[in-house]
Formats: structure tokens, sequence, C-alpha cells
């Protein structure tokens, strides 16, 4: 029997980190090049293996939940761009793959969503746009895609229910890629088994004089970390004059504190 | 008919490499300038080409392996001899002279001249062949070959063109001055060789020749005993069948990039489908997965006798430990361009082609011109990172295939935008940048919008291609920044609006 309670502790977090590896994963993290959205994030970054869901924008300034304008959505491209690209380059072969042509991005998004604003055509060579003719084409094409070994891969998101999040889910665990699903806002409500999920809307433009495209980025749900991390706290994102986005929040006082507990 | 003349350029001249029969009926003759042969031929009916010595090796190996029909053992004598060995082949046609006559006749329907010696060595048939005027199939005694060969000029031993010329120069003209000659004097003069093609001829040293091996194609085929319409039977042949492909591949040590399955049906006709594979690939289990759904959607017809597999393009593929290395001992932090390929493979072949595609920047000003969609066919391991630069303007993330018809509201002529009507929605708009003055290419003349590339479809409303666009950045109240441009119009008509895109 162990009888030193500092051994005994180290051996219960071996058991307790060995029985949570099915969920957390062995699987890596990237930054997502935002300071703000990592220290929200338990792991300092977007977890690998996982599928991360990104609620689009609204168009519209009336009530989203009309039917009238319930299909009109704007996946936030830039954001998923510069994602893709960071998760691209912190792995080897660095393909990307974007799933759904309602998500396809133009070649300058592709290009220019540069961490530090450098061009990279061979970018456009390393990505992949796939059309699937219908939505349940769509979802085995992401599962597919999933499941090849260091990928990123993009998605339209829509329409998916909680079993199809758990499927994907579980194709990237096995593959250990990385799904970013571009989900329309009014889906939030639905139930997900996604890693993290962050809505994402036009920054409100009495809180900051723009003159360049904002947004506020809010973590919903993170799987894994206390709530009060995500409490409603959002960083705002913005799409400098190089073409990138960067991370714009305000300096305030209270983000040292947050990290504080964080940590 | 046409007189056929191949060139080859020799000392900055363009001279006769070869020609037809009819050609050299006329009298033309390798070597001599192809402007003097053109004159000896009537102009209209000369055909002249540049001869290429790789194309027509491979083409003379296509031929020696088409002989392979008469005679076991083929060899390729370049530039245009073939060494077939007949031996015991005669007793098969009822003599030597009747299988040389089968060959003649099916040469000869392939518009090729020929001719066919027979001689008990190599070097014999070989001057025989081209230094008799009818030269015959039935092969000399080897104890007659020398009286058969003295009267030949020695150029028929195989010789270079400067030795002949060596031996002109003291007056040998014959092979039968040669053979006068005491062989020390002939060998200290004039090198081993010389000795060496004459002892070949006249059978005295031996000479192997190099036959072609025609590759057999990698195929595998199974035939029932009766026809059956069950497709869980004739998908379980077909996979073994595939396996046996794999098998077969993996023993060549090659891949394949195309499979091509055959059912033979019963009362219809053979249904061939083929699956084609981005990168060579040699995996049963994906071959199989890319078979399958083409399978299922077969039409069987009144049953299937019988499934045959094929593997084409074939290409080298070493050997190396597949299922091992696939996994990942790192979890598959790396992007294996091999698992990209089949997944490639496999998104094609169920979502079709066209499905699969990769953007490549195009050189155009036009936003909906200025990229082309194509369908991806391959992996490479190193993407190349061709094609001409982005425009350095800002262009928005989101692009309409079409742009959408809006309306926009002023509070005074000509003034700053206030709203913009686009379907129900009338958002104020904040700020507006612009215009950036977009002029329609114009050397692709009128209306010629529409199927260029996927970015394509730029129909949708009339007029288009013959205005300029006046293209502004809005912001709405919202946040939004939309990309919207104006048709500049001549005078008269009301200015159009179109929303064409956002940074989203």
């Amino acid at each position: 029997m162990r009888t030193d309670p500092a051994a005994l502790r180290r051996w219960l977090r071996e058991r307790i980190d060995a029985i949570e590896v099915g969920e957390a994963g062995t699987h890596e993290t990237f930054s997502t090049g935002w300071r703000g959205l990592d220290e929200v994030l338990p792991s300092g970054g977007l977890r690998c293996g996982a599928i991360h869901e990104w609620f689009g924008l609204e168009p519209h300034a009336a009530d989203p939940a009309s039917p009238a304008i319930r299909g009109s959505w704007t996946p936030p491209l830039l954001i998923l761009a510069h994602l893709a690209q960071r998760a691209a380059s912190t792995r080897a072969g660095g393909w990307s793959i974007w799933i759904g042509a309602r998500i396809w991005p133009t070649t300058h998004a592709l290009t220019c969503a540069g961490i530090d604003g450098a061009d990279d055509p061979a970018r456009l060579a390393r990505t992949l746009l796939i059309d699937p003719p219908t939505a349940a084409d769509r979802l085995w094409a992401i599962d597919a895609a999933l499941r090849c070994p260091g990928v990123v891969v993009i998605a339209d998101g829509s329409s998916l229910d909680t079993a199809a999040t758990r499927r994907l889910q579980l194709a990237a665990e096995s593959g250990g890629g990385i799904g970013l699903l571009a989900r329309p806002p009014h889906e939030r409500a639905c139930l997900s088994v996604a890693a993290t999920r962050w809505s994402v809307r036009h920054a409100a433009l009495s809180s900051v004089p723009a003159d360049r495209p904002r947004w506020e980025v809010q973590l919903v749900r993170c799987k894994g970390a206390p709530s009060l991390l995500t409490d409603g706290r959002s960083v705002v994102l913005e799409r400098n004059d190089a073409g990138s986005v960067v991370d714009v929040s305000p300096e305030v006082g209270e983000r040292s504190g947050r990290a504080a507990i964080a940590s | 008919m046409h007189a056929v003349i191949l060139s080859r350029i020799d000392h900055q001249r363009e001279v006769v490499g070869s020609c037809c029969a009819m050609a050299a009926r006329a009298g033309v003759f390798p070597g001599m300038t192809v402007a003097h042969a053109r004159a000896l031929l009537p102009p209209a009916r000369t055909h002249v080409e540049s001869l290429d010595d790789a194309l027509a090796e491979r083409s003379l190996r296509r031929f020696a392996a088409w002989m392979i029909r008469f005679v076991p053992t083929v060899a390729v004598d370049p530039p245009d001899g073939l060494w077939l060995d007949a031996t015991g082949c005669e007793r098969l046609y009822g003599g030597i002279d009747r299988l040389a006559a089968r060959i003649l006749g099916a040469v000869g329907r392939l518009g090729i001249t020929a001719r066919l010696a027979g001689a008990p060595t190599w070097g014999a048939a070989w001057a025989l062949a081209r230094y008799t005027d009818d030269p015959s199939p039935l092969p000399p005694e080897l104890s007659e070959l020398r009286s058969v060969l003295s009267p030949m000029p020695v150029a028929a031993l195989r010789i270079d063109e400067a030795m002949r010329d060596k031996l002109h120069r003291i007056g040998i003209e014959r092979i039968g001055h040669l053979l006068a000659l005491p062989r020390s004097a002939l060998a200290d003069r004039y090198g081993e060789m010389l000795l060496l093609r004459l002892d070949q001829a006249l059978g005295q040293a031996v000479e192997s020749i190099m036959p072609i091996r025609p590759r057999t194609p990698v195929m595998a085929e199974r035939m029932l005993d009766g026809p059956t319409d069950r497709v869980e039977a004739i998908e379980m042949i077909t996979r073994e069948l595939v396996g046996q492909i794999a098998a077969q591949l993996t023993e060549r040590e090659c891949g394949c990039r195309r499979l091509e399955v055959t059912l033979f049906r019963s009362d219809l006709d053979p249904l061939t489908f083929a699956v084609q594979t981005a990168r060579p690939t040699r995996d049963a289990r994906h071959l199989w997965t890319l078979v399958r759904p083409n399978l299922e959607s077969a039409h069987l017809g009144f049953g299937v006798e019988g499934v045959r597999v094929r593997a084409h393009a074939l290409a080298r593929l070493l050997h190396r430990q597949e299922a091992a290395w696939e996994v990942g001992s790192d979890g598959g932090a790396s992007a294996d361009s091999g698992e990209l390929g089949k997944l490639v493979d496999t998104l094609t072949a169920r979502l079709g082609t066209g499905r699969v595609l990769r953007l490549r920047p195009v050189e155009s000003h036009l936003p909906e011109r200025a990229f082309d969609l194509e369908t991806v066919t391959g992996i490479e391991d190193r993407p190349r990172s061709s094609g001409p630069a982005l425009i350095d303007a800002d262009r928005p993330s989101l692009l309409f295939r079409r742009p959408i018809p809006i309306n926009a509201m002023f509070l005074v002529p000509d003034g700053p935008i206030t709203r913009v009507n686009i379907g129900a929605d009338t958002p104020r708009i904040v700020a507006c940048i612009g215009p950036e003055r977009i002029e329609p290419e114009w050397w692709r003349g009128y209306g010629g919008y529409g199927g260029c590339g996927g970015g394509g479809g730029y129909g949708g409303y009339e007029g288009h291609g013959t205005a300029a666009r006046d293209y502004f950045k809005a912001q709405t109240e919202t946040g939004r920044w939309l990309w919207i441009f104006r048709e500049v119009r001549h005078e008269g008509t009301s200015a159009r609006w179109f929303l064409h895109g956002e940074w989203a």
C-alpha cells in the first residue's frame, strides 16, 4: 500500500488522467493566435482531434428567430480561414478541406488571412473545396475527411443533430483531425458534443468606432472548463488592413484576474 | 497514297532519315537533302516529318511485341530490324516458307514494307535481309555461309561507316576479299571488332540476342458456372479479385491509378466501369471502397456469368510497411499524402467528379473571374505554387455566385447611400468607402460572361459585360461590411445596384 500522501496523490492524478484520455484525449492543442481566446480556453488553445463549432453571423438586426430569415446566415469565414491556417501551420502536411459550397471562401480570404499578414500562394494548392450535393453527403464527407490524419476540416455544420455531432466527434478523435464547423446562429439551442462552441457577432457599433470589419467572439461552451470561465465575456477581433484578423479587445484589468483563476 | 519522308538534321541540313517504298522508287534515299527529295516527288502528295528516335524505338518495340504471335522469341535491332528466333516454329506452320509468307502477309496488311531472310546465324540473317535482292526465308546450310556471304559488300558485316571507308580505301569491297586475307593481319590493322563480326556472320563466334518480354496485364477474372443476379455473390467475387490484383501489384512493386471492372452479363453486353485514384495504390481495401458503390448501382441484367478486374496506368510503387504506418504512433499528427489521396478518391467516388475542387488564381481584375475552380485529380507530395499573383486590392471573404440585385436609397441625389434594400431587410448604411471602378474586360467581347471556370455563371441579369462597375465597401448599422456595386450606365437609364460580397 502507498502511505506517502504525495505519492498517493500523484498516483490518483495519473489514474484520473488515464481515465480522461478517452475524452480529453492525448491530442495536442494549437493556439488560435488571439490572446483573448487562448486565455479563456483551459488548455491554452483549441484541441486537435475534436470538433469546434462556430455560430455564424446574423445578417439582420431584426429578430433572428423569425422564420422568414432563418435560412440566411453568414459563416464567419475570415475567422475560420485564420484558424484553419493556424491549425494547418502546426501540422506537417498542412492541408485544409472546406466542405459545403456555402462556406467556400474567396482566394483572398484564404491567402491573406496570414498570421503575420504574409501571403502564401502555395496554401491555395493545399486547400481542397468539396461540394456535397445533399446534406447527407455533407455529413458523410465531413466524417470521411475527419478520419484522414493530419488535415483541418472546415465544414458547413448547419442542421446537424446531436447524433451527427457525436459521429463527427468520434471521427475527429480517431483521425486526429481538427473539425471547425460553421453553424447558423439559430441552431445554438441544439445540443452538441463539440469540444468548444463559439458565437460570433458583428461588433456592436456603439462600443467601438470601427472602420474595419469587427466581430465579437464569445465562448458559449467548453468541455472540461468551469462555466465561470465562459460567462459571457467576449473578445473583439478585427480584420486589419493587411488582411489578417487580430485581437483588439480592450485591455481590461479584469482579464488578468480571470487568467489567474484559469491557471 | 502519300510519299512519307522522315527527316533528321545532319550538319545543319535537313536530310532524309528514312523514306517509304514509294519515295524510294522515285529515287529518294536516306542521306539526301529533303529539298532534293521534294524535287523528286509530287509536292502535293509528299509528307515530311521529323524523325523522333525515341518514338521510333518505342514503335519498334511495340512491333516486336506484336510479332510474338508468330514466334516466341523476338528481339529488337534498332533502328529498323527485328530478330526472330524461328527454331522449331516452322513445324507449326508446315514449313519455314509458309511461316515467312504469313508473317510478310500480316506485316504487309499493317502497311509495313519488310524484308525477311532466314539464316543459321544472326549476322548472316542481317546481311541477307539487307543485301540480297530477293531475300529467301529458307536458311542456307552453315557450311554454305562462306560462299553465300563472299560476294556481299563489307557493309553487310554490321560495321560502321568509318570502318567501311577504311576497307574501301585499300580496295576491299566484298566479304570474300576479307576472307582471303590472313586473320592476324586483319586483327592488327582493323581491330578485333571486324573479326568478331566476321566470325558472328559465319557462325564461328557466339552471339546472343536480348528478346523482349511482353508485359502481361495485371488482371484477375473468374467465370461462374451459371449466371447469378445475387449482388452479394458478385460483390464477394469482385472483392476477392481486387485482392488478387493487389497481390499481383505487390509482386511487381507497382501501384495502379485505374482499375477496370468488367461484368460479363448473360444476353447483354459486358458492363465495364473504371475507378480512378489520385495516387498509385495497391491497397485492396481502398480499391474495394471505390469499386463497391459502382457495383451496387450496376445493372446486372439477367445475371452475371463472370467478373474480370484489370489494373491500368501502372506506376512503380516500392514496398513499404503499409498498414503499420497508417495509424501513426504520434496519433497521426502529420498529413500523409497517401492518406489524403485516398480521401480524395473516396470523396470523388461518392460525390462524383467536379465536386472535389481546388482554387486557382486567374489573372483578371473582375472579381468573379479572378479564380478558377479546377477538379482535383491527383495529390502531389509537393504542391506547386503556380498561377498569377492575386490582385493587391481589398476583396471580401465571401463572394456571391451571382450578384444580388438591391436597391440603394439616398437622402440627396448623388449623395451618400443611406440605406440599402436587400430582400426584406433594409439596413441603414453608416459608412461607405469607394468607389473602386472596375471596367469590363472588353477584349473578351460583349456578353462573354458566364461559363468561365467555376466562379462562373455571372449571368442572371442582362446588360452585364458592357457596363463598368463602381464598387463600394458599405458598413451597415449592424456592423456588416458589404461589397456593393453600381453599374455605370450611360445617360437615360437609372443606375442599378448589386450586392456582390461580404467581409464575413
